[in-house]
């Protein structure tokens, strides 16, 4: 996992700098919360990613995901 | 007459709201008809633009990578975010990098619960890492 220690230049999140999200040319990810969360998921592995529609990918992870914390909250 | 177009324009900004909703699946019933379970995938689930929100105007990203999980939640346009880590096998959550208690925890699960129960699967998008 990265560590990143800086705070944020508009205190956006207290350990993410807005520079090193401009640094990190993710300009196909339109979104900052995504472009946040792909980058904290893969820290040193995340390079300029593919960006796929929908979630059909991900239906397996997300489907195991929504069991489990389903399951936890019996 | 003014009065008529503005009730007119009610009208059709409701019933393409409404048509909108109808036509849109939600994360959850999208994945009630799924039949894998993969415990190993590798990318994120993010809105596909800015103007894309959850219901109450909140936005939230979800990072996967096996049992590590990010959820990166904003309250509103322009606010703070707020990033939670989920470690699935040893069942704690971190808030901003430091240790979460069974608040926090709660918490993520309701964000994570209301992630999967509002979301449109036509307005997210699948972030994946360059294959090697």
């Amino acid at each position: 996992m990265k560590e990143i220690s800086s705070i944020g230049a508009y205190g956006i999140v207290p350990y993410l700098s807005e520079d090193l999200l401009k640094q990190l040319k993710y300009s196909n990810i339109r979104t900052r919360a995504g472009k946040i969360a792909y980058l904290l998921t893969l820290g040193e592995k995340a390079q300029k990613p593919e960006i796929k529609e929908g979630v059909h990918d991900a239906r397996g992870a997300l489907k195991w995901i929504a069991d489990l914390l389903k399951e936890e909250e019996k | 007459m003014a009065f008529l177009y503005i009730y007119r324009r009610f009208f059709i900004e409701i019933s393409l709201y409404l048509h909108y909703n109808e036509t849109m699946t939600r994360l959850a019933e999208y994945l009630e008809n799924a039949d894998l379970k993969d415990s190993h995938f590798v990318g994120t689930i993010t809105f596909s633009s800015e103007e894309k929100t959850l219901p109450d105007g909140s936005k939230i990203a979800l990072g996967i990578d096996g049992g590590h999980w990010v959820l990166v939640y904003q309250k509103e346009a322009g606010g703070h975010f707020q990033v939670f880590e989920y470690d699935q096998k040893k069942k704690k959550v971190f808030i901003d990098k430091k240790p979460g208690k069974q608040e926090e925890l709660k918490l993520f699960k309701k964000l994570a619960g209301y992630f999967f129960s509002n979301a449109h699967i036509e307005d997210l998008v699948t972030i994946l890492p360059p294959r090697p």
